[in-house]
């Protein structure tokens, strides 16, 4: 027994056995393949554009379902174009964006374009509206006036459908932006629903520990260009799971709403539900590990040990030194004594499974409104015992403070993780009418209840 | 979605996923030997292969069908895992999968089925079959052995450890504990922060716990100032005779168990023991010839030994009085009872202190038996017991409601003479988180850096008998700390009520609305004690200037003033007045503003003039410059009006029970009153709640406030305050308790 116990210490100091467990992963599963792939082979294939228009990006996207086995049954699994992540559809900012969608998969959906500031008719919601069915399609066009690293997924269904496949990224480039070559990482975890019940059922997430695939890939080894300067586009596509994400002196030069004012150094970020990230990455002389530090969205880092999920190395070819200046503005956050006009409470239980926003409980809600031009602020703060990635659909916010304090650097985003008991103020310009969603991007607390309807008319 | 899921594919046993509401009936015969344990609990027994397995024994029930389910979760006390199945029911015992142990669970030497068997540290759970099988589905673990535990509500959990490529039948024995609450048991040491954690302690195991329970307010529950004031009638901030005899006390001693009561004290005031015991009239509160304690003692120093309930709080012995509410109480609920009419230890929480004895090396000793939230505590060290009371909320409504037989109470107004004096857990369930996010959703955070509930380092020797802990899922380790109003990492009072301020000019005026909201709390702001309140304060500027108030509605009289003065008194003449106080007059209009309230402030049954809420609107303030006697001079006449409040100005560096009645603003109390219609009583004394406008879970209150704008562009502040006690009781007590400001608004 002293014997066992001592080796289950080694597991939380950090002995390198590995520590999953309730992630239906063996323990000592040696027969994960160690692969490694060039860059061509681990970025998600891109979206062809059918529209020789230099400003219209004209693509087709079919949703398909197929069946494969789990756990011994048969379980449905939906792709995009056939491949997951989806195809990643790269425009330029200005352009106008076309995506004929085609449903064929035996239930209804629709796609919604986190981060995008689209007209509401294409936000790909059901507040309103009804859902694409089988076999029907949809034509969705918007113009791109935004520039970093969105994504799509559908918000229909979103819980399983985002889950078993149903996301890609979509790039918008600056007109002139630095030419480097992109390096696309889509973190999912892996084994977040193995079974139905769990789609209506959302307490059992808690806890678990996140596998994380990039891209879907089981890679171990990316091979890259020593010298050559990475662009380095990150998101965590997964329903629940929050990713930790560090490698040795990182430079982070976007968020979630494309390049930051200023280059941040930090020691590892956190990625919620729906976060997005860029990097400049180098590769110098030493393979460089990305390691995922176990947080849980239940308030903080684990006792886990940091685990290694992929290590770029060098594919023997060196490139000239190059720096590259990134075009990051140096603007200063604004600075709001302004009250809130608005106030989210985020509030429920992981034990029960019941999530609520403001003390209400989607659809029975009572949207709060804007008027359309305005400048508010909105106040999301959480008193319950998860942390929530709190995300707005329609318009872009700028962080003012964190728990009173103001920001230090400006910030504009679509999402913000609140963590336990904090609050935090955002400012928003109310210029893009429509009945926005307002909810946390864990898909089980949304469809739980926690979402509501902000309104700019 | 790639799945990489493998382990439970290999299973040969068939599982579903159900979620049934189970009943706990168990069939197992009751037999006369329930009670002894001798040979049935015995750890060593379940890691004894020889006796565990036993297939001889299992082999003769082959034939027999199980169903195997995995039932509601939150009832049971855990989180499923993902489970799929082939079948719903497997034939017993035959697992030829070694990581699918069949398990037979016996109860008092009985096959007993319906008993919840699963992997501990783990999510799923099982059901035994009518002849006690079940079959454990087992994960892999983070290196430790793999247990599988037994939960049956009458008896402690049991369990064996799997061995390595051993498909079972393994046997657990459990054994009935004895429902015979043990008066004579002494109440196990929580831990002394003085000294090191002997294994006495609960701190020995638990010190993390520990740590974060001690200094909250359920440690302090039976030691605070305000609790003994209250119920002595000492007046703990007055330290000198001299100033007790002016203030019109008795500086006299008093004879407690603690150390705590034996020195001198100014005694006077309202207090409990002199409530309760009409006939001693004791200038020291009675406490030497009392008979009648009331129920005070059963939440606030729940674990005095010997009788439960209704114990007197000065007897309290030194752990009892410094521990509060700590780990033996806590954990020794059996269950819990909302309808016993009295509180806590005395009634609603049946503690049930062990009584099996066992025999050791040593002697005899008592059989360990806790209560808690979890199926798989599988150590002979704590005896655990599951209860879902721990989860549900249940047992926080122990003592967080309670509703006072006051004899003297209308029983028109308040059937069966009950007046509700502690309504948190009835206003949590009523509203939007009743019976869906629980109490310790907000209360009780998860800690996801912690192992287990026990400290699991091997350097320490509580950890020698501690074989069977093992690590558990990040954040399934909950904090003691009880987050409250009074817990400031959290804040919970900055999260808890929304203020909104909208503006406008009109005309020469500035109109002001202010709504309140209570959108964070599962519960009423303020809840718990009545003697707390919330109020919001006004004011408006032009630049630095002050704007002077013209109308709207006024913080009520219930949140505090100094004097009241009706206007055929003279308003001129105030007794207890100081320089630079200020006097403010309200008008009546005889209207009442409603609400919807708790209990019969809410449902319908009393009407708006019963609500008792009088619409009390600004006419003028003046303040005084100067006095000779209790003449007072001040800074401008004062206008005509129904009421005129003697208050204090707000100082933000001073505000230490300022009284604001007749400001701008507004607030919320429950409002207990005497027999002599005193307002803001303590509720031992109330007869009748006169209002209970406090805001209940989604409600909100929107106040007008009119100013003299003078400005193009004047400034508004609003501030929200959280007031634990009436500033009367708080001078006569010379407490010094400052309000908490919860939120401010500048526009």
């Amino acid at each position: 027994m002293t014997r066992l116990f001592f080796i289950s210490i080694g597991c939380v100091v950090g002995v390198s056995l590995s520590c999953k467990e309730d992630v239906g992963i063996s323990v000592f599963d040696f027969s994960k393949s160690v692969r490694s792939l060039t860059l061509e082979a681990f970025n998600p294939p891109e979206a062809v554009d059918t529209n020789p228009s230099p400003t219209l990006f004209e693509t087709e996207l079919e949703a398909t379902q197929y069946s494969k086995e789990v756990n011994g049954k048969m379980e449905t699994f939906y792709h995009y174009n056939g491949q997951v992540p989806g195809p990643t559809i790269r425009v330029k900012v200005g352009d106008t964006v076309r995506v004929h969608l085609t449903n064929n998969l035996e239930s209804a959906t629709t796609i919604h374009w986190h981060g995008l500031k689209v007209p509401y008719a294409m936000d790909g919601v059901t507040w309103k509206a009804e859902p694409i069915e089988p076999g029907a399609s949809f034509l969705y066009e918007f113009t791109v006036e935004q520039t970093g690293t969105f994504w799509y997924h559908p918000h229909f269904d979103t819980e399983k459908q985002l889950d078993r496949g149903l996301y890609g990224v979509l790039i918008v480039e600056e007109d002139e932006g630095p030419d480097v070559p992109e390096i696309v990482m889509i973190f999912d975890d892996a084994g977040e629903h193995m079974n139905h019940d769990h789609y209506v059922d959302r307490r059992d997430h808690h806890g678990k520990v996140a596998s994380w695939l990039i891209n879907q890939n089981e890679t171990d080894f990316l091979e890259l260009t020593k010298g050559q300067v990475y662009r380095l586009r990150i998101l965590n596509a997964s329903n629940v799971q929050y990713l930790n994400l560090r490698w040795p002196q990182m430079k982070q030069i976007g968020g979630d709403q494309g390049f930051l004012s200023v280059l941040r150094h930090p020691e590892s970020v956190l990625f919620g539900p729906g976060d997005r990230a860029e990097f400049e990455l180098v590769l110098e002389d030493e393979p460089l590990t990305l390691e995922s530090v176990p947080y849980s969205h239940l308030g903080g880092l684990t006792f886990q040990a940091p685990e290694v999920i992929l290590t770029a190395r060098a594919d023997g070819e060196e490139a000239a030194d190059v720096e590259v200046q990134w075009p990051l503005d140096g603007q200063p956050p604004s600075f709001s004594e302004q009250a809130p006009d608005i106030i989210y409470t985020l509030q429920g239980d992981p034990w029960s499974g019941k999530w609520l926003l403001s003390s209400e409980s989607f659809p029975n809600i009572e949207p709060r409104k804007l008027l359309q031009g305005s400048t508010a602020i909105l106040e999301i703060r959480n008193i319950s015992n998860a942390e929530h990635p709190f995300h707005l659909h329609g318009l872009v916010f700028e962080i003012i403070s964190r728990n009173g304090i103001p920001v230090t650097e400006r910030e504009m985003s679509d999402t913000i993780n609140i963590p336990l008991y904090g609050r935090a103020r955002l400012k928003v310009h109310a210029d893009n009418p429509g009945e926005w969603m307002a909810h946390c991007h864990i898909l089980p607390h949304a469809y739980g209840g926690m979402m509501t309807v902000l309104v700019v008319e | 979605m790639a799945v990489r899921t493998r382990f439970w594919s290999n299973h040969r046993a068939g599982i579903i996923v159900l979620f049934l509401s189970l009943s706990w009936a168990c069939d197992c015969d009751d037999s006369s030997d329930t009670n002894d344990s001798s040979d049935t609990n015995d750890s060593s027994d379940t890691n004894d292969s020889s006796d565990t397995n036993d297939s001889s024994d299992t082999n003769d029930s082959s034939d027999t069908k199980i169903d195997i389910v995995n039932e509601n979760p939150f009832e049971t006390g855990g989180i499923p895992v993902e489970i799929s199945a082939e079948d719903e029911t497997v034939v017993v015992p035959i697992s030829d999968d070694p990581n699918a142990p069949v398990i037979q669970v016996l109860l008092d030497g009985e096959p007993c089925p319906n008993v919840l068997v699963m992997q501990g540290g783990k999510s799923a759970h099982f059901r035994t079959n009518a002849n006690g099988y079940a079959i454990v589905p087992l994960l892999p673990t983070m290196g430790s052995d793999r247990i599988i535990v037994a939960s049956h509500p009458d008896a402690r959990i049991g369990f064996v450890i799997h061995e390595e490529g051993n498909p079972g039948p393994y046997t657990i024995k459990l054994s009935r504990f004895s429902r015979e609450d043990n008066e004579s048991y002494i109440f196990m040491d929580p831990g002394t922060p003085e000294l090191p954690d002997y294994s006495y302690m609960c701190s020995h195991c638990h010190r993390p716990t520990y740590s974060e329970w001690y200094g909250t307010v359920h440690q302090k529950a039976g030691s605070s100032n305000q609790l003994l004031d209250l119920y002595s009638g000492a007046a703990s901030g007055i330290t000198e005779p001299t100033l007790c005899e002016e203030r019109g006390g008795v500086w006299v001693g008093l004879n407690g168990v603690h150390e705590r009561f034996s020195g001198e004290k100014c005694y006077f005031g309202e207090n409990v023991l002199d409530f309760l015991n009409p006939a001693c009239s004791s200038p020291n509160g009675c406490a030497s010839t009392a008979t009648e304690f009331g129920q005070c003692s059963n939440c606030h120093v729940p674990g005095m030994n010997g009788k439960l309930g209704s114990r007197n709080i000065l007897q309290a012995e030194k752990r009892a009085h410094d521990s509060g509410v700590f780990c033996d109480v806590c954990h020794r609920v059996e269950s819990v009872d909302l309808e016993n009419e009295n509180p806590g230890v005395g009634g609603a929480l049946k503690l049930l202190r062990p009584s099996d004895v066992i025999q050791g090396v040593v002697g005899d000793s008592l059989e360990p038996l806790f209560f808690g939230p979890r199926h798989d505590v599988p150590t002979n060290v704590m005896g655990a017991v599951q209860r879902d009371h721990y989860r549900n909320g249940k047992i926080c409504g122990g003592c967080h409601e309670y509703h006072q037989t006051v004899p003297e109470a209308s029983s028109t107004k308040w059937p069966g003479n009950k007046l509700p004096v502690h309504s948190t857990y009835s206003e949590w369930l009523a509203g939007p988180f009743g019976g869906k996010v629980h109490c310790n959703a907000c209360h009780l955070p998860p800690m996801p850096h912690r192992v287990n509930g026990a400290v699991l380092k091997p350097n320490q020797l509580a950890l020698e008998g501690l074989a069977t802990g093992f690590i558990r899922t990040p954040g399934t380790i909950r904090s003691h700390g009880l987050v409250g109003p009074r817990t400031t990492t959290e804040n919970l009072l900055a999260l808890a009520a929304s203020m909104f301020v909208d503006k406008q000019r009109i005309g020469d005026e500035l109109v002001v609305n202010v709504k309140i909201e209570n959108r964070g709390a599962g519960h009423a702001i303020p809840t718990g004690e009545p003697s707390r309140s919330i109020f919001y304060t006004v004011d408006a500027f032009c630049g630095d200037s002050p704007i002077r108030p013209k109308g709207g509605v006024t913080i009520p009289g219930f949140i505090g003033y100094h004097q009241m003065k009706k206007a055929d008194e003279d308003w001129t003449q105030w007794e207890s007045a100081k320089i630079g106080q200020v006097v403010r007059v309200v008008r009546r209009e005889g209207s009442y503003i409603d609400y919807t309230g708790y209990g019969p402030f809410g449902d319908g049954r009393f009407t708006v003039a019963e609500k008792g809420l009088q619409r009390e609107v600004f006419v003028g303030e003046s303040t005084i410059l100067s006095m000779e006697g209790s003449q007072v001079t001040l800074d401008a006449p004062l206008p005509a009006g129904e009421i005129a409040y003697l208050g204090d100005a707000l100082s933000t560096d001073d505000t230490v029970a300022f009284e604001p009645a007749g400001r701008p603003g507004f607030g919320f109390a429950r409002v207990m009153v005497d027999r002599n219609g005193k307002e803001r009583v303590s509720h031992f004394r109330a007869i009748d709640i006169r209002v209970d406008n406090r805001l209940l879970p989604a409600q909100s209150f929107e106040g007008e406030h009119r100013f003299a704008g003078s400005c193009e562009t004047p400034t508004v502040h609003a501030r929200l305050w959280y007031r634990r006690f009436p500033g009367w009781l708080m001078r006569e007590k010379m407490w010094s308790i400052s309000d908490t400001l919860m939120m401010e608004v500048l526009k």
